[in-house]
């Protein structure tokens, strides 16, 4: 039996070895020798041939798992030209959700950016319908920073979706190019993306994949939301290109996601987004991800057990605030982090301006003391022509020439002194202050332009004014923006006095204090 | 795989991961109720998680320990995602999903495996899993690295420290003996 048992087994190995080599061996011929064991042979071999599935190599079976998430078709690959009622004119992008195209509305001239879909997303009449529902929700959506769906369509089989065409980066090509950003920059950034994502989620919207690459950073500084609402039409995560291996595709972005996304997308609100735009702004100042590791698995682990790296680490200039609203963000429990984006856009804008009431009235008191040892010192020189060093502890304080004055905004919670500047060519300046820290904006017209301006910065005790970041509307900000930049608020001289380097060389200005203008501002409360 | 050589570790974690999420994909390609991505994916990020967390856990002390393990692994997530996606309470009953016939309140109906011998739906695959486990050591151990594990002969015959002659023959016997058991057919004398 033994003997038989080894002829079989040398038969049944034959056979297999035939078969590899692509030869369909008759029972017959293989058990000339042994005919009493071809009907055992012949039922090992209909069942092996059953099992053939279980021999598919990993290759194949890689190929199998992964071949249905098949990029776009030849027919996809190759359609330049007409679409509906877009003309296709270049390839812009591409990436998970598919491919961008640079387009031009044939009746409208006007041009967009047109996203054509991979057909596995839209495959069945139940997703087109969930896709244009989706698409005509979005399609309402409208907000500064969300890039705006226009339209959405379907030709030649092809589903697309029509949006604004940005002339900018993305966020995480700005880093890869540029370095991580500043402070200031960064914050700026991260409360744009919140302001977008906060409109968002009142429309009953949530992300769900905000990362650096789909926020984009146009040429006047403004950052937009890409791709809203449209993860969830994402069906086989490896299409995603770029910055995904195919195991961070199929995982979703792992350094972005939130640790109950990962786990469960169903159980991902809005507070995700606030996790993913935690883990953008870490980013941002540092230009790493939050968790490192070589593997998906390292990393998704990671967000989900070990503790968020300290911001102020990796990036030391980081405030100490920044870092309090970086670890609620990426909280590990929702409930933990902000419960919603206006508590972060709240808490972000408050923090990063002013720390404390006491630091305004310090600024307040520090300027009207050098108001009145200025008023002092003009009207000494004015009645005895010469000059002497102002005493400010002893004189009575003048009072400013135009007053601050106090208001809530939405843009910024907390009251805020602001001062109306017009400046010497007549410039529209309002200087929104918390404390020592200032925002600006101006409108004004330059030539047949009307320029709009930012600017952020410190007042310091000594009524110093440091600007740290400006950018200006239509131009690019690099263009704009100074070098160097102080000023000194100069009350007595109802102006505020500065010089500024930009690019093309000094530039000295003076804002003239007025009367504010705004119906919204109301007197200082006593 | 010495202790502490993490990487290796490492490697070998995230190679029963990317396993396991094949078959994952594989089992619920063919389930086409819980096809929709947002189903797959956390199904996929869930399983695998919790695979990278068992393997993390212990300390195997060799590499056949280690792949016994990882397979076992594999069958329990997979044998256990079945489970929530299948029966009346399972998360695909409560999808149904266009262009699939049916109530789609109902479990799918258990039906044979498919020309390809492969299992067609989810009880099929649960079933198949489990017979794996039933299987006999030597048969299983080698079934665990050949097919979980994906390793060549020659090298799970290493890791078995035994021929790969040997190793071909239990993976003969494993094939028959689940096929025999699935279809219910009797196995000879």
């Amino acid at each position: 039996m033994s003997t038989d048992t080894d002829q079989f087994r040398d038969l049944l190995d034959r056979w297999e070895d035939l078969r590899d080599q692509g030869q369909e061996p008759s029972i017959e011929e293989l058990c000339g020798d042994a005919p009493h064991l071809a009907e055992r042979l012949r039922d090992w071999v209909r069942v092996l041939k059953m099992s053939d599935w279980l021999c598919r190599s990993a290759d194949e079976v890689a190929d199998e798992t992964f071949g249905e998430a098949a990029a776009l078709t030849p027919e996809e690959k190759d359609r330049h030209g007409v679409l509906g009622e877009y003309t296709l004119l270049e390839e812009i992008g591409g990436g998970g959700m598919g491919r961008v195209f640079k387009a031009v509305h044939r009746k409208m001239d006007r041009t967009v950016a047109v996203k054509l879909l991979p057909e596995s997303l839209v495959r069945s009449p139940e997703s087109v319908e969930r896709f244009q529902r989706e698409i005509q929700a979005l399609a309402r959506l409208s907000h500064p920073n969300i890039v705006a769906v226009h339209d959405a369509g379907a030709a030649d089989g092809a589903h697309y979706y029509v949006m604004d065409l940005i002339d900018g980066r993305d966020l995480a090509r700005f880093v890869k190019e540029d370095g991580p950003l500043s402070i200031q920059r960064a914050v700026d950034y991260a409360l744009q993306a919140a302001r977008g994502l906060e409109y968002a989620h009142s429309q009953g919207i949530v992300h769900r994949d905000i990362k650096p690459s789909n926020l984009i950073l146009d040429r006047n500084g403004t950052v937009k939301i890409l791709d809203l609402g449209i993860a969830r039409f994402q069906p086989l995560p490896e299409q995603a290109g770029d910055d995904l291996t195919r195991t961070g595709c199929v995982l979703g972005t792992v350094d972005y996601m939130p640790p109950e996304q990962a786990m469960n997308t169903r159980r991902a609100d809005h507070r995700a987004d606030i996790y993913s735009l935690g883990c953008t702004l870490y980013f941002l100042l540092t230009g790493q991800p939050l968790f490192g590791g070589d593997t998906v698995m390292e990393r998704l682990v990671a967000h989900r057990e070990h503790p968020a790296p300290s911001l102020r680490k990796a990036c030391p200039t980081a405030p100490g605030w920044l870092d309090g609203v970086f670890r609620k963000m990426v909280a590990k429990k929702p409930e933990d982090r902000y419960q919603s984006v206006t508590d972060l856009v709240s808490d972000l804008a408050q923090r990063s301006a002013p720390r404390s009431w006491r630091w305004l009235w310090l600024v307040v008191l520090t300027v009207l003391l050098a108001a009145g040892a200025w008023g002092a010192w003009s009207a000494r020189t004015a009645f005895h022509g010469e000059s002497h060093t102002p005493e400010p502890a002893q004189q009575k304080p003048l009072e400013l020439p135009v007053k601050p004055t106090w208001r809530t905004t939405s843009e910024y919670p907390l009251i805020a002194g602001v001062w109306t500047i017009v400046q010497n060519k007549g410039t529209l300046v309002t200087v929104v202050q918390h404390g020592g820290d200032f925002v600006a904006t101006a409108s004004y017209k330059s030539g047949k332009e009307t320029v709009s301006w930012r600017a952020e910065g410190r007042i310091s005790r000594s009524g110093h004014l440091t600007m740290s970041f400006v950018h200006t509307q239509p131009h690019p900000p690099d263009k704009w923006l100074p070098q160097t930049r102080t000023a000194v608020l100069n009350p007595n001289g109802k102006a505020l006095e500065g010089y500024a380097v930009f690019e093309g060389g000094g530039h000295k200005f003076t804002w003239k204090l007025v009367e504010p203008r705004s119906a919204e501002e109301k007197e200082l409360p006593k | 795989m010495r202790a502490g050589d993490q990487t290796a570790r490492q490697r070998l974690i995230e190679h029963s991961c990317e396993r396991l999420r094949g078959l994952a994909r594989k089992m619920l390609r063919q389930y086409p109720k819980v096809r929709r991505w947002e189903e797959t994916d956390d199904v996929f990020v869930e399983a695998v998680t919790r695979l990278h967390h068992s393997l993390e856990s212990v300390r195997p002390e060799s590499p056949r320990h280690f792949y016994n393990l990882a397979a076992t692994q594999i069958r329990r997530v997979l044998i256990d995602l079945s489970r929530r996606y299948y029966g009346p309470e399972g998360l695909g009953s409560r999808h149904d999903t266009v262009g699939i016939g049916g109530d789609g309140n109902a479990p799918p109906k258990y039906e044979k495996a498919d020309s390809s011998g492969e299992p067609s739906d989810l009880a099929e695959w649960t079933e198949f899993h489990r017979q794996v486990d039933a299987l006999p050591e030597e048969e299983r151990e080698v079934f665990n690295l050949v097919w979980y594990q994906q390793l060549t002969h020659d090298r799970a015959a290493e890791v078995l420290g035994v021929t790969a002659r040997t190793v071909r023959r239990h993976w003969q016997d494993a094939r028959y003996r689940l096929y025999k058991a699935r279809m219910g057919e009797p196995l000879p004398e």
